[in-house]
């Protein structure tokens, strides 16, 4: 009935883990009962958990993103304090059957569950405004989409106290992650989760590629649209190209581990070299998948405050398209140690240095676009100027690592982690923060705190210096990744730097949190009523703050780069040309709940050898689809009165305000 | 710091390849970070003495140079990868008046085997060689991958069960160093590190004696004990050596392997 499911696969002995996950059931509790003592449950489900609206689908993804951030975090400061303890005599307080299940988790959620829908959730926000489009071309996926990532998102925190999750890295290299060498369930986990997040996250590709190549406002040509909807298109490409070798090779290594096969094993011909690179081809247009989007944040920002065009938007958008083509034939450059011959990796080695130049030149872009501006020092600008002289470090080790006889001493050290986190937190996290700040008067209808925002940024900034600069130098002392204890004395003043990094940093990410319940209480002196509270250049600062269901009343018609800004500069602000008419709505729906409900079944189902669980979960998700897609009425049509009545109420609070 | 401190020729390229590398980078990265600070005080919105250009978007000039000399820098680097990765590609051989020294290696859960094969020893957890003489490692695994590194003499390469590669070191100076696995490879990954003894001839002949002065011989019962997983083992002497043993090994996985032919990652 139960497949391997047995009480014994709770860790009842270990106080740490079921600390964690008795915490982790008080908040989900203290949540229920908030919205219990409320009475909102009713408005939860109706108005979020069920919207097809990108806007709060896009909230809610940047709500997990955050919650996932945080349990990431956790990861770090359980890591670095064990590195700090565990060195000579000492063992620390974690042992490596723990420990492992640690850094994996971290890098999994991290990347998958905090970067990506930080990032989709963005996305979501404002690509549709920003093309001046009422929504993406398939709401109801969009939904889907979300609720298919979210079922990862259960599924690994439900690996915290039910089993185990993998103890293989975050890349499950086989043979270590076949059944011989990890026989537990903690790789199951893993595959599911990601198999099931990673059909989300191609669906999310997919649909926002056709409503950026179908929705754009007429005249808004390719070369008129935001750089951050460039950065989106492009993104969605390399996912669209990316993700489904993911969910091939995980699929691979599933059928090594439940049927038998020898895809990657070391027996019966299998080969773990074919996992390797199919994972990197996979993983290194990730790494752009990651950070093109921050990039076009970053865009946004430095041309909105600067009061200034973009500089070189042609070579931006060309450098953009280089880096998602180069971004795929790269991925060796993750082992040239395996013993590739010199021609392979030297070619390897190259195209990944080539990355270097169109990132350069974007640098350089942005810095002039601050050249002759008026530059207001605001917190996505602050944000924008620390990742500008991070991230150039970041490159630099990396066309360091590039070099293959220079990876050959640096491959899989600390340096290498330094490196990687030097361009994802210094690239995409920061990009992600300056991006939430940037957006959240359009999400919310009011800014957040200045104050507490550039507070947060200093301790983000030093903590990050704080923390990998010592793991810079100790990679170059020989120290390697994944170990839980250190026996050299030389490296343990460093562990203890790098550990009070992560506090200096723990505190920049409680000043967020400060943040936005200081800003929330606050919101009355802080509303943005025009809907356009930077100044904006784009069409997303065109409409109220947050937008109606419908975005726009009427769809711009784009003329110029910068459309907001020109529309603002002819004195046209408001769009009230044209006629209005009724607007066609998507309604919302719980089909994508359902879908995401039967998901999680099926993966719990597959990792635990449940086979009638299985079944169920996949009929309930054909049996939904059939039901969501008979039903007549999915779509509704909004009258004009009903759009003159919202309008006129939000005309009258901009003119109060202005 | 071991990488910066390199016992041995190979180490040495590789770190003046490091150096050199970040010290282009600078190139671009110091007058970035200047531009960055100037750019932002010059031009903040307080101060309205500075020009004010609003529609100022593209100056070719600008443009040339900006994607013109990181590709002259990318340029210079491509070069030194190119030829750096043929000269110091671990497969090849380094060419020395001495003859090379042969050391097959074996990963195993999680402690290293080495078998000097011409000498009739074993040894695990340490491996000694004479100073100025080639090593030429021989290199697989009997479990999952890992990788073999010894930060002051240079280079890493992996080892792979079924597979074999070889890894081509010299040490300049004697001395005792640290040798690790810098692939993850399960739970007592950590205490999977080894001592590298570089010594004169004279020592490292007196190292194969005390290594012959053991008990133990190393069969395919003894290599079968050995094989099992443990953790954090002492160093432990063989005195002689099943012949074609670490062949055996590779061929192990890879005899069920269709065409049988012994796989090199390196062919």
């Amino acid at each position: 009935m139960f497949g391997k499911l047995s009480l014994s696969a709770i860790p009842f002995d270990n106080p740490i883990i079921m600390g964690a996950f008795g915490f982790m059931i008080l908040c989900v509790l203290v949540l229920v009962a908030l919205v219990t003592y409320l009475k909102k449950w009713k408005w939860l489900w109706s108005e979020w958990l069920t919207s097809v609206d990108h806007k709060r689908i896009g909230v809610m993804y940047v709500v997990v993103a955050i919650v996932m951030g945080l349990r990431g975090f956790a990861d770090v400061v359980m890591m670095r304090s064990q590195l700090a303890i565990s060195s000579g005599a000492s063992q620390g307080y974690l042992p490596p059957e723990h420990y492992d299940q640690i850094f994996s988790a971290h890098g999994v959620i991290m990347i998958f569950f905090m970067a990506m829908p930080f990032i989709i959730g963005l996305m979501n926000l404002a690509t549709p405004l920003q093309i001046g489009a009422r929504d993406v071309a398939f709401p109801f996926l969009n939904s889907v989409s979300f609720w298919l990532f979210m079922v990862g998102v259960v599924l690994v925190n439900l690996s915290l106290a039910i089993g185990e999750f993998a103890k293989t890295g975050w890349v499950a290299y086989p043979p270590l992650s076949e059944l011989t060498y990890s026989p537990g369930v903690g790789v199951d986990y893993y595959i599911w989760s990601l198999e099931i997040a990673g059909v989300g996250t191609l669906l999310t590709g997919i649909n926002f590629f056709v409503t950026i190549i179908a929705l754009r406002a007429p005249g808004m040509t390719l070369m008129k649209m935001p750089v951050f909807t460039w950065t989106v298109l492009c993104t969605t490409i390399l996912i669209i190209a990316a993700f489904p070798i993911l969910t091939v090779v995980l699929g691979l290594l599933s059928l090594d581990r439940y049927l038998g096969m020898h895809f990657f094993t070391n027996t019966a011909g299998g080969n773990m070299m074919l996992y390797v690179n199919l994972f990197w081809a996979w993983g290194h247009p990730e790494v752009y998948i990651l950070v093109l989007p921050a990039f076009g944040i970053f865009s946004e920002v430095v041309a909105t405050f600067s009061g200034k065009r973009l500089f070189g938007y042609t070579s931006m958008i060309w450098a953009t398209i280089a880096i998602t083509v180069l971004s795929f034939i790269v991925w060796l450059h993750h082992f040239f140690t395996m013993g590739a011959g010199g021609d392979v990796n030297a070619v390897f080695g190259i195209t990944t240095m080539i990355i270097a130049i169109p990132t350069g030149v974007k640098i350089f872009n942005w810095l002039f676009t601050i050249y002759r501006g008026r530059l207001r020092l605001s917190t996505p600008v602050l944000w924008t100027l620390g990742f500008i002289v991070t991230f150039v470090f970041g490159g630099m080790s990396g066309v360091m690592l590039a070099n293959p006889p220079a990876d050959f001493v640096l491959h899989n050290s600390q340096f290498l982690i330094a490196h990687f986190h030097n361009t994802i937190i210094g690239g995409t996290v920061f990009g992600a923060i300056a991006g939430y700040t940037y957006w959240f008067p359009k999400a919310f209808g009011f800014r957040l705190n200045e104050r507490l925002g550039k507070a947060a940024f200093a301790c983000w900034f030093i903590g990050f210096y704080l923390t990998f600069v010592p793991l810079y130098v100790l990679g170059l002392m020989g120290m390697t990744r994944r170990v839980n204890h250190t026996d050299n004395p030389a490296w343990h003043p460093w562990l203890l730097l790098a550990a009070a990094g992560v506090a200096v940093t723990a505190l920049g990410i409680l000043l967020l949190l400060v943040q936005l319940v200081v800003s929330f209480a606050q919101r009355r002196k802080n509303l943005d009523l025009t809907g356009d509270p930077w100044d904006g250049r784009t069409l997303e600062w065109s409409v109220s703050s947050p937008p109606p269901a419908y975005n726009f009343a009427t769809i711009p018609a784009v003329s110029e780069r910068d459309a907001f800004w020109e529309m603002k500069r002819r004195g046209s602000r408001w769009q009230d040309t044209g006629r209005l008419r009724p607007i066609h709505m998507m309604r919302n729906t719980g089909a994508g709940v359902f879908i995401g409900v039967f998901s999680l079944a099926l993966g719990f189902a597959l990792i635990w050898h449940m086979w009638w669980l299985a079944i169920f979960g996949v009929v309930g998700v054909i049996v939904t689809l059939i039901v969501q897609t008979s039903r007549d009425h999915t779509d509704y049509e909004l009258s004009v009165a009903e759009i003159e009545a919202y309008e006129s109420r939000r005309s009258l609070k901009a003119a109060t305000q202005r | 710091m071991a990488v910066l401190d390199p016992k041995g020729p190979v180490g040495a390229q590789e770190k003046s390849l490091i150096l050199t590398a970040a010290l282009l980078m600078l190139i671009v990265i110091v007058p970035v970070i200047v531009m960055a600070v100037v750019f932002s005080v010059r031009y903040r919105a307080s101060n309205s003495r500075a020009t004010y250009s609003p529609d100022w978007s593209r100056s070719r000039s600008i443009e040339i140079v900006v994607w013109v000399v990181p590709i002259l820098i990318v340029s210079a680097l491509a070069y030194l990868a190119w030829t750096r990765s043929h000269s110091l590609d671990p497969f090849r051989p380094i060419p020395s008046e001495r003859s090379a020294i042969t050391i097959d290696v074996i990963s195993l859960d999680w402690k290293w085997l080495f078998i000097y094969a011409a000498q009739n020893v074993a040894v695990v957890n340490e491996v000694a060689f004479p100073v100025d003489t080639p090593i030429d490692f021989h290199l697989t695994s009997d479990t999952v991958m890992n990788s073999f590194f010894i930060p002051r003499l240079g280079s890493q390469i992996y080892t792979m069960a079924g597979m074999q590669t070889q890894l081509h070191l010299v040490a300049g100076t004697a001395g005792t160093y640290q040798g690790l696995s810098a692939n993850f490879s399960g739970s007592g990954f950590s205490g999977m590190t080894f001592t590298a003894r570089a010594m004169p001839q004279a020592l490292f002949e007196q190292w194969l004696e005390k290594a012959r002065q053991s008990t133990h011989q190393l069969d395919q019962q003894s290599y079968a004990r050995l094989a099992v997983a443990s953790e954090n083992n002492p160093v432990e002497y063989f005195r002689s050596v099943e012949p074609n043993l670490f062949s055996d090994v590779v061929k192990k996985y890879s005899a069920d392997r269709v065409k049988s032919a012994p796989m090199s990652s390196g062919s």
